[in-house]
């Protein structure tokens, strides 16, 4: 909290930085430490040169630029919170369905409700992870491999409004 | 000794074991649902797991919940205090297969004494007084029928698998008896999914006292003296106390020269409590043995000056008992009383919620064990016990006083909350209770109900 950069700084130049762009992005994601911004476009809509695109999210301003526990996007006022899909279980989160397998999901991958994105292996039972809601998928949280709790949230996603 | 120790329950208890593993230089780890991401112990333990959400079957009671969260933790050993998995043998050994140590019996013996029915046959085999009644779980209602005109009414019918006082009906006539069977059976297959049941003859007028016992790996085994619990509504316990009051020091005795030798006969390991009935003649019968630490353990720590939580992590670590018998000396008086978060004017319904303003009682000779604070919100899904005030006084008389002197501290507010605090007062301000002349129709008496929860007329 304390080497966090001065947040009102910060927003200021997002929102500058927005109302440049002619369409919006689905998710922004910005690193104030060394300078990062990640832009996510929605998949499925046409993107009219290099910036556009509906819909509009923007992730925690914070300095590591990972937000957690749904207080992500709280702080700023054009925003709309991030959504996560979390861990089903207490156990070990696998993003693949066996070692060496692509990943069901990455950072981009358009997610349906119900659909697999994930395993939690709790004693030896693999549990999949489905997704509850629709979305664009914006950050994986956890590392293949990681142990996680219940309720833990295990990817960001754009939220599947407008 | 252990590392580090997974408590896997909640409230008062999880507190109390984590003070010890504290007081032993053990690190702690928590688990929690989503209900209680507010409680006490997240922020007393070391670390914290949530395991699931709030309904205990999908946290408290989840084995692979609780089996990852210790592996994830790297913890040595499972506490799992009373009640949830505290007497599941299924557990103590995914425990054991999972090279983590379970901190109480061995499952083959928590299955032996789990099953109420045979353990009462063992004990009775090795010597130990028990009640008329069936020596199996009866097949059917028609031996059912037999039995219980052999043994003579009343009769009690209990679940085989039954506990924390459900699951068991009073039958004064024999009438009654085939409709409160099938009543009884399946109440215990909804409460316990099985539907097994056995009867004993029921005492009308009784005492409920219990041995507090401590068994090693190493086939050690003492007792720590006796507990009158028979203050009790509806089979719930509302006040203990240690020694058993008026009890002649040679049935005192030879109760606990019972329970070590029962203790002994089942290979017991860890800390155990063997419940008793005692009659208004001083004759005593085994009714059933608990393999867990009970709620009411202070009032024995209190006179014994022994840890018993501490002793449970000892004796699960492979250390020999530091104890022997004559070690073992009781002092003075102690009483527990609980706080339910519970309405005694609309029958003991519970009332959680909110709590806006807590004072607890404090002072000389006081312990207060609870996981309450102010603005803590207790949660609808779980017990409603919510602090065990506990005293201690060099005589039994002294130490109802100090009781009441606590009570009188204890003060409460928060929207819609009601506590047993005053009712618990008037239990001991009962003539019967100074006295220690009481029985377990103490309360129903009080409330003008008999123990059955007929009009006390009948």
């Amino acid at each position: 909290m304390n080497d966090r950069p001065d947040l009102a700084q910060v927003q200021e130049h997002v929102v500058g930085f927005l109302g440049k762009l002619r369409q919006q992005p689905s998710s922004l994601h910005v690193q104030a430490g060394d300078i990062t911004v990640d832009i996510t476009w929605p998949a499925d809509v046409p993107r009219p040169g290099h910036h556009a695109a509906d819909g509009l999210a923007i992730d925690a301003i914070s300095p590591n630029g990972h937000a957690r526990d749904g207080h992500a996007g709280h702080e700023s006022t054009h925003a709309e919170p991030r959504e996560y899909l979390t861990s089903p279980a207490v156990g070990v989160f696998y993003h693949a369905k066996e070692p060496g397998a692509e990943p069901f999901v990455s950072v981009g991958s358009a997610v349906e409700p119900g659909q697999q994105v994930g395993i939690v292996e709790a004693m030896k039972l693999m549990l999949p992870v489905e997704a509850d809601r629709a979305g664009i998928v914006i950050d994986v949280l956890k590392a293949n491999g990681a142990p996680v709790e219940y309720d833990e949230p295990l990817f960001a996603l754009t939220s599947a409004e407008d | 000794m252990f590392g580090k120790v997974l408590i896997a329950n909640r409230g008062e208890i999880a507190i109390r074991i984590a003070r010890a593993c504290r007081e032993l230089g053990i690190k702690t780890v928590a688990v929690y649902s989503t209900e209680d991401r507010d409680s006490a112990i997240r922020g007393y333990a070391d670390e914290a797991v949530h395991i699931g959400p709030g309904p205990a079957k999908r946290s408290y009671l989840n084995m692979a919940a609780i089996i990852e969260a210790a592996r994830q933790t790297r913890a040595d050993a499972i506490h799992p205090g009373y009640g949830f998995l505290s007497e599941d043998p299924d557990f103590a050994e995914v425990c054991q297969a999972n090279d983590m140590v379970f901190i109480g019996p061995p499952a083959e013996v928590i299955s032996q004494l789990g099953e109420k029915s045979a353990a009462r046959m063992v004990m009775a085999g090795t010597g130990l007084p028990v009640l008329p009644g069936s020596r199996h779980p009866m097949r059917s209602p028609e031996e059912a029928c037999v039995i219980a005109d052999e043994t003579g009414f009343p009769v009690i019918i209990k679940a085989v698998a039954g506990g924390g006082g459900r699951g068991m009906r009073v039958v004064y006539d024999r009438r009654d008896f085939l409709r409160d069977y099938r009543s009884t059976a399946a109440e215990a297959r909804a409460l316990f999914g099985d539907s097994r049941v056995y009867l004993e003859r029921y005492l009308p007028s009784a005492r409920h006292v219990e041995v507090q016992v401590l068994g090693d790996a190493h086939g050690n085994a003492i007792h720590l003296g006796l507990r009158d619990c028979s203050v009790q509504r509806r089979h719930q316990k509302l006040v203990e106390e240690s020694p058993a009051p008026s009890l002649p020091a040679d049935i005192a005795r030879r109760m606990g020269e019972d329970a070590v030798a029962g203790a002994k006969a089942c290979g017991y390991v860890g800390a155990g409590t063997f419940e008793f009935l005692l009659d208004p003649d001083n004759d005593y019968f085994f009714i059933e043995a608990n393999c867990r630490i009970q709620v009411e353990h202070p009032v024995t720590e209190m006179v014994t000056g022994i840890d018993l939580v501490q002793e449970q992590l000892k004796i699960a670590a492979g250390h020999r008992l530091g104890l022997r018998q004559q070690d073992v000396a009781s002092r003075g008086a102690a009483l527990e009383c609980r706080i339910n978060m519970e309405n005694p004017d609309r029958s003991f319904a519970p009332c959680p919620g909110r709590i806006d303003s807590l004072a607890l009682p404090a002072g000389p000779f006081v312990r207060v064990d609870t996981h309450g604070y102010a603005g803590y919100r207790m949660p609808a899904i779980y017990d409603s016990l919510l602090a065990k005030v506990i005293t201690w006084a060099p005589t039994r008389d002294d130490a109802i006083a100090r009781m009441e002197r606590a009570l009188s501290e204890f003060e409460i507010s928060g929207p819609g909350i009601s506590t047993t605090a005053r009712f618990l007062g008037r239990v001991l301000a009962a003539e019967e209770f100074r006295a220690a002349r009481h029985d377990t129709g103490l309360v129903p008496r009080l409330l003008g109900t008999s123990a059955a929860g007929r009009p006390a007329a009948a």
